[in-house]
């Protein structure tokens, strides 16, 4: 097979040559025309010389005259595809196939014409049109194809033609079988070539495409990591970005102002904060230096911004407070912290300035601190140490007064605080002092009060502190702070055991004088009531002389008038001197009492009645109750009416919303109406009737006052009297 | 025919007693005794031997040695099996309701009389029990 092929290179001197680079479709498409149209023009060149003379041998001359014609024609189609110029190869193609189609349109015998140049001129056009253009060659083809069988068909003949015997026409047919059927053939063989050609070159450059791709796949695995570490630079820088991001937004949402200036102070921006505070919006003040609007006047030279200006100068960083003016000329604090920044090369670019508006924190901190000076003086001039105790801190503040209360200076406590002040407890108390400041700050407490004595530091000397402390817990329970206040209170204790010791000497010397007055009472009334005893006794003998009676009834009237005198000096003297004494007791017990003594020795007639309603019991002092109503019932039965029949006193009791009211109501002699306001006063007596001292009722109206009771007297002459008592109501 | 027994240091005071109990009921038999400690034994000995008690006992606060508490104590110590036959009289001349408060809380003691006794008041007394 291959002998012949090899055989048919050399004669054609078909060469392939070898293209750089290149592989693209185009150029080997273009190279393979020209291999092919040198072929086919030999070939074409060939058949042609041949047909021509064969036609006209036989006398057919149009078909010689084509042929003749054809061939420039074919030959200049070759030569273009030769030199590669494509558009004009193409154009050239078209009017090719337009001349054969008109040539055999005038051909006698089209049959033959359509071998001989239809496959030749459908071949060309196919490679002509390639790639996105064979559409276009196969449409020629068609056309060609159609309009070819359309002539056949329709028989169309050139007129001028001779009519060709059967033998010269069968010779012709034979010919022109023999000319296309090789040019097929030479065809076919010439793509057989080629297409082993180009798989040769295919291989060679599949070879060439392994190497091409190893290097490739080297140069992408190099790659790969290369673009790695871009991806990675890239996230960085993403990343980097971020923060920027983040930070740019920080600054401009954050409520501390920023101000961002350029190294010589002007301003490059500011953020929202800046412009809240101070009331200047970037636009105003892009390019100012801060100090040109934010300052008035003669702020400016006080040691604050000579601080300022001599850190700026030497770029430093620097944190002051000044007194700034907002754009409508309102003064506020600004708390400043200016930063210088420098870039790579260490060139001072920037200052960044954040700026918080303290005037509040200020004024808060001012207002503190006027409490605490108030405070201060308050705790001074009362005396009171204050101390305070930082859990978190393990701080503790205490005011000058604490320190003096324990004799001292700041400078002496050298140790902590609670070193110091345990020092300082008295030996006796330090045990449960310590013990109770431990119970609660181990406890749940929040307050304690004590009381102990302490050993000064600078004498030694003892006083006593009263003190509070106050725990402040957190939500667990766990000590924040412990408060505490101290006061010296040596001298209010020793003030309170002197009186306190007076108060027991009194006490002992009042019972002494009780004493003192009973056993006079008693050795007083003794011989007295003898005395009268003797009288009652005489007044028994028979035949009694009437001026003795007389005189002896006398006798026994001043005995009875010396005697009340005794026992009212006695009442007396007991108001006066004992304490109240409370207690429970029943009321009408001590009423029936105190008539049975009434009673005693009394005439028969008198008559005590005793109304009493609902619960008779009263809290009060009974002896005090005794007496008083003994003396306002005595009085009664002293001062009742002999001349009647039925003399009488009343007891009534009953307990109201105004307290406990007593009644006491009898039928006697009564006090004038003048007389009533008197019979209270000292030693005031309204009749001689009966013995009295006037010291009863004074008595009586003592008591009342001691007891804040009320009483009212209602009197009649010859008619009664009514005394109503009102005691508040204790229970 | 009662039988009255005064203790009191006072002799004047037991003679004026012994005069007003005669008046009141000239049957009566009146013993005084002015010591507190040899009335105990008076009275003890009456326990002792079985012979009656007086009806009436008439005793003074104040007086030496033991006081009239004392003796009240006493006879609540040793004799008050045989009390209900003898009415039992605090005689003073105390005003303090601290001594009457004090006598009554003898659940024998029948009353506080203020002296003098009066004639009266005896008769009183007579009438009550009979």
């Amino acid at each position: 097979m291959m002998k012949p092929l090899q055989l048919l290179k050399r004669l054609f001197d078909i060469d392939i040559p070898e293209q750089d680079g290149g592989t693209d479709s185009d150029d080997i498409l273009v190279y393979k025309s020209n291999q092919f149209h040198k072929i086919l023009m030999y070939t074409i060149v060939v058949y042609s010389v041949v047909y021509t003379v064969f036609n006209y041998w036989i006398g057919n001359n149009f078909d010689a005259l084509l042929s003749v014609l054809i061939l420039p024609a074919v030959l200049v189609s070759i030569l273009l595809d030769l030199r590669g110029w494509v558009l004009a190869s193409k154009v050239w193609n078209l009017f090719q196939i337009t001349l054969t189609v008109a040539l055999l349109s005038m051909s006698s015998y089209p049959d033959k014409s359509v071998l001989t140049f239809f496959v030749p001129v459908c071949i060309g056009t196919l490679i002509n049109f390639q790639g996105k253009e064979r559409v276009y060659g196969y449409l020629l083809v068609l056309y060609t194809f159609v309009l070819m069988t359309f002539l056949l068909i329709m028989d169309v003949r050139f007129p001028g033609n001779a009519i060709l015997s059967q033998g010269a026409l069968r010779i012709e047919w034979i010919a022109n079988l023999i000319g296309s059927s090789l040019i097929s053939i030479l065809e076919i063989i010439y793509i057989l070539i080629l297409s082993q050609k180009i798989q040769n070159k295919m291989m060679v450059n599949a070879e060439h495409l392994k190497e091409l791709n190893a290097e490739l796949n080297r140069s992408l695995s190099a790659n790969y990591q290369k673009t790695h570490q871009i991806e990675d630079q890239l996230q960085k820088i993403q990343a980097s970005e971020l923060e920027l991001k983040k930070l740019s937004f920080i600054a401009t949402k954050t409520q501390i102002g920023v101000i961002v200036t350029d190294h010589q102070g002007k301003i490059e921006w500011v953020n929202e904060a800046f412009t809240h505070t101070s009331g200047y919006a970037l636009p105003e003040v892009i390019g100012k230096k801060p100090k040109e609007f934010l300052q008035r006047g003669n702020d400016q030279h006080d040691p604050v911004h000579e601080k300022l200006s001599k850190a700026l100068a030497q770029k430093e960083n620097v944190q002051v407070t000044l007194l700034n003016y907002t754009k409508e000329g309102k003064p506020y604090y600004n708390q400043l912290d200016i930063t210088p920044v420098f870039n790579d090369l260490g060139q001072h670019v920037n200052f960044i300035a954040l700026q918080k508006d303290i005037t509040k924190e200020r004024e808060q901190q001012e207002e503190l601190l006027r409490i605490n000076t108030r405070f201060d003086r308050i705790t001074e001039r009362s005396s009171i140490g204050i101390w305070e105790w930082d859990a978190v801190l393990n701080r503790v503040n205490w005011n000058d007064v604490l320190i003096r209360q324990y004799g001292a200076e700041r400078s002496d406590i050298t140790t902590d605080f609670f070193t110091f002040w345990k020092a300082c407890l008295h030996p006796e108390d330090r045990s449960f002092v310590e013990e109770r400041s431990n119970q609660l700050v181990a406890g749940k407490g929040e307050i304690l009060e004590d009381e102990y004595r302490i050993c000064r530091h600078n004498d030694g000397g003892v006083r006593i502190l009263k003190t509070m402390t106050l725990a402040e817990r957190d939500e667990n329970g766990n000590i924040k702070r412990l408060m505490g206040s101290s006061i010296d209170i040596t001298d209010e204790r020793n003030f309170e055991h002197s009186l306190r010791e007076k108060n027991e000497q009194l006490q002992k010397t009042n019972a002494e004088l009780d004493n003192f007055v009973y056993s006079v009472s008693h050795d007083l009334r003794s011989p007295l009531l003898s005395v009268k005893g003797l009288i009652a006794l005489i007044f028994e003998l028979p035949d009694l002389d009437a001026t003795i009676e007389t005189y002896l009834k006398m006798a026994d009237k001043s005995i009875n008038r010396l005697d009340d005198t005794i026992r009212e000096i006695l009442e007396y003297s007991r108001n006066s001197r004992l304490g109240l004494v409370q207690e429970s007791f029943d009321v009408k017990n001590l009423v029936e009492q105190i008539c049975g003594d009434l009673k005693y020795g009394l005439d028969h007639n008198f008559r005590f009645i005793i109304d009493s309603t609902g619960p008779n019991t009263m809290l009060s002092d009974r002896s005090r109750i005794h007496t008083l109503l003994r003396n306002i019932i005595g009085n009664a039965v002293k001062y009742r009416r002999v001349d009647i029949p039925d003399p009488m006193v009343r007891f009534a009791m009953k307990h109201t919303e105004r307290g406990l009211v007593m009644e006491i109501e009898d039928n006697g002699e009564g006090i004038s109406e003048n007389s009533i306001p008197k019979v209270f006063d000292m030693f005031y007596r309204g009749t001689n009737t009966a013995v009295g001292t006037g010291l009863g009722l004074y008595i009586c109206r003592e008591i009342i006052n001691k007891l804040g009771a009320e009483i009212e007297i209602h009197s009649v002459v010859q008619k009664g009297t009514r005394v109503v008592l009102t005691f508040p109501d204790l229970s | 025919m009662k039988h009255f027994l005064l203790v009191d240091d006072d002799e004047i005071s037991n003679f004026i007693h012994k005069r007003v109990i005669l008046s009141a009921d000239p049957d009566a038999v009146v013993t005084e005794i002015q010591s507190s400690v040899q009335a105990i034994a008076f009275l003890n000995e009456r326990v002792r031997s079985g012979e009656a008690l007086p009806d009436f006992l008439f005793i003074d606060i104040n007086m030496p040695e033991l006081n009239g508490f004392d003796i009240l104590q006493e006879i609540q110590k040793t004799m008050e099996s045989h009390l209900p036959n003898m009415k039992v009289y605090m005689v003073s001349s105390s005003l303090y309701d601290r001594d009457k408060e004090r006598a009554m809380q003898f659940s024998f003691v029948s009353g506080f009389i203020e002296k003098p006794l009066s004639k009266q008041g005896i008769l009183n007394m007579i009438r009550d029990i009979s």
